[in-house]
């Protein structure tokens, strides 16, 4: 049984379909900047939850992603409806980084049947002052700028509401492949781009 | 010339016949005295005869009434029998029957509004009929407008019970005796304060707040020099609050003017570490103890840890109450501060009873802590929304007094038996004294 602690725990989501390890570093490199510059009771060892397994439930912040095609099972799908009605926080990452890739028909398809129809968050919304200030809406990625993939710059983020909140939220812009290395690097950055993932996790706690 | 002892006869005639008529219009008098008086002895009726009783005796007072209740009469037959003992009426009355009854409501604090109804009965009685069925005598029934809402047992002692949506007066029904109130208007519900460091408790407890209607200001801790905050600034105010819920020790260091907050009529609620502040001390009589972890596998939903840690209580007895004990350990404790309230919570890892519990328990956790907080919330109530209540049985204690037997007997001859000799003789001697009159002057 898996059994999380009192502090928050960045959970990434393992499904049955597709290639849900496919960012592996994104949970220590998250977790590394919310210790530093939060001072929310993070633990320091980031979980792995199947979405099939009622162990989800004791994860209020889920973290999705993948470039394959996604296919929940019932189960899954069920947990997931689960998840959202009570409360939690599914943050959903293509990392194909394109606008009509396999994974970006898939997983919006299977979103809209599973937790309902995804709308775009208006770019002043507060997730992008949570704690760090986007002013523009969500930060570009490097893989958005420099002409992979699509070569487009994804201007919205996408969303489900639950009761009034938002339940799920969709990127296009392939933060995945942006936060996914070891986080010492950032010592080589001028700019810490983990800080939006920052505002994910405080907006999810305290939205 | 008549002779002497012809005139003595007439003379002795003459006399007789004024005593005749002094009999006749003694008998007279007395008649119309006895018929204006009240009726002696005891007259003893049925409580359901009371309605065509009642009438009778303040067209026809009688000295003394008994009546035999089968179920407590209703306010108006009771001031009457009250008016008729006033005008000087002997009344007493008696029961076998009789269910003792009370019910009484207070409109809920909680922004979806209802009643909370506190009922107790008697059981004097193995088991009463009702509806076609035998039921428990602690059972009892509760209904309105529109007919039966559930049954309500009463065990031991009194109960609470929470009512939601209701129509016209509420009914309390034991054995045959009701016991009606009109349920008060709610007052409106004002915000909650949360304050505390950002996590999930304090999510998940702002949501289940918002969920029950509660509006919700919130001010939530992430890092030095950073707020999140929801609608206000982080004070406590009672223009604005009706209670302040702080989450941990970071939400008492947050709020300021918590005691002022309290003392004069905010609600104060305590999550776990938030009692171990000294912004706090003073309006606390307890002590949080050190903090337990359930047993590993535990389920998150177990009721008696409503999460997987919890902070017991060491209780000053005296000067707070403990709500809620598990284990020998006291988790819930309470107590006035001058205006206000204050109850501490040794529960603050909730968010996983409603994540992680039963089929129901996001419905369970958003009740219990909208529930917690109504608890202290401070009432802004307009003037009619009072408690009431209704208490038959002792209505009837306390305007007709102790029931009694029927202490008077009734007399031996009986009014209309002596006014009926009473009218004879008037006749009778009235008769004699004229045909006196007519033979004496035949002679």
């Amino acid at each position: 049984m898996v059994r999380s602690s009192d502090e928050f725990t960045w959970a990434t989501v393992q499904y049955e379909s597709g290639d849900w390890d496919s960012a592996p570093l994104v949970g220590p490199n998250l977790t590394d900047s919310l210790i530093r510059y939060t001072s929310l009771r993070v633990s320091p060892t980031p979980a792995i939850v199947p979405l099939a397994s009622a162990d989800a439930l004791r994860f209020p912040f889920l973290y999705l992603t993948g470039h394959l095609p996604v296919r929940f099972t019932d189960a899954e799908r069920r947990t997931l409806r689960e998840f959202l009605d009570r409360g939690g926080f599914l943050f959903v990452d293509d990392h194909n980084h394109d606008i009509d890739g396999v994974f970006h028909k898939t997983a919006t398809e299977e979103l809209r049947r599973s937790a309902g129809p995804l709308v775009n968050l208006p770019n002043n919304d507060e997730l992008y002052s949570a704690f760090f200030r986007f002013p523009d809406g969500p930060p570009t990625t490097s893989h958005e700028l420099n002409g992979w993939g699509d070569n487009l710059v994804h201007e919205h983020l996408q969303a489900v509401m639950v009761k009034g909140r938002v339940g799920v939220l969709y990127s296009s812009k392939d933060y995945s492949s942006e936060w996914s290395y070891h986080p010492e690097s950032k010592k080589f950055q001028a700019i810490d781009n983990t800080r939006f993932g920052v505002n994910l996790v405080v907006y999810a706690l305290t939205r | 010339m008549p002779s002497p002892d012809k005139a003595r006869r007439a003379g002795g005639g003459v006399v007789i016949g004024r005593i005749l008529r002094v009999v006749a219009y003694s008998a007279i008098v007395a008649w119309i005295w006895i018929a204006m008086r009240p009726a002696p002895g005891v007259e003893v009726v049925a409580g359901s005869s009371l309605t065509n009783a009642l009438p009778r005796w303040t067209l026809a007072p009688t000295e003394s009434v008994h009546v035999q209740f089968d179920t407590v009469p209703d306010a108006r037959s009771r001031a009457w029998l009250v008016a008729l003992r006033g005008a000087a009426t002997s009344v007493s009355w008696s029961s076998n029957a009789i269910q003792p009854v009370a019910l009484e409501t207070v409109a809920s604090v909680e922004p979806a509004g209802g009643a909370i109804i506190l009922a107790a009965a008697g059981s004097t009685d193995s088991s009463v009929r009702r509806s076609d069925s035998l039921t428990a005598a602690s059972t009892v029934m509760l209904s309105d407008a529109l007919g039966t809402i559930d049954s309500v047992d009463i065990g031991s002692g009194p109960v609470s019970v929470r009512l939601g949506d209701h129509q016209g007066l509420l009914t309390l029904t034991s054995g045959q005796q009701p016991a009606r109130v009109a349920v008060p208007a709610s007052p409106s519900a004002r915000r909650v304060l949360v304050s505390g460091a950002a996590g999930w408790e304090a999510k998940f407890i702002i949501a289940a707040l918002e969920e029950a209607g509660w509006r919700v200001d919130a001010s939530l801790f992430v890092g030095p020099g950073h707020l999140v905050a929801q609608s206000m600034t982080p004070s406590a105010d009672t223009s604005r609050h009706a209670a302040v819920v702080l989450v941990d020790t970071v939400g008492a260091a947050l709020v300021r003017g918590v005691e002022p907050f309290v003392r004069q009529g905010g609600g104060l609620v305590l999550v776990g570490d938030a009692s171990r502040r000294r912004e706090v001390a003073s309006l606390i009589a307890w002590r949080a103890g050190r903090r337990a972890n359930a047993p590993l596998g535990t389920p998150p939903g177990d009721t008696s840890w409503h999460g997987l840690t919890r902070v017991p209580f060491e209780v000053n007895r005296d000067h707070a109450i403990v709500l809620a004990r598990h284990d020998g350990q006291a988790l819930v404790a309470a107590r006035r501060h001058y205006a206000g309230r204050v109850i501490a919570v040794g529960h603050d890892d909730t968010w996983r009873w409603r994540m992680a519990g039963g089929a129901n328990s996001v419905a369970e956790h958003r009740a219990w802590w909208s529930r917690t907080v109504a608890s202290v919330a401070q009432r802004h109530a307009p003037a009619t929304t009072v408690a009431t209540g209704a208490a038959p049985v002792a209505s009837l204690y306390r305007e007709l007094g102790v029931p009694s037997g029927t202490t008077r007997t009734p007399p031996v001859i009986p009014r209309q038996a002596i006014m009926n000799v009473l009218g004879a003789i008037a006749f009778a001697t009235l008769l004699v004294e004229w045909l006196m009159r007519r033979l004496r002057g035949a002679r």
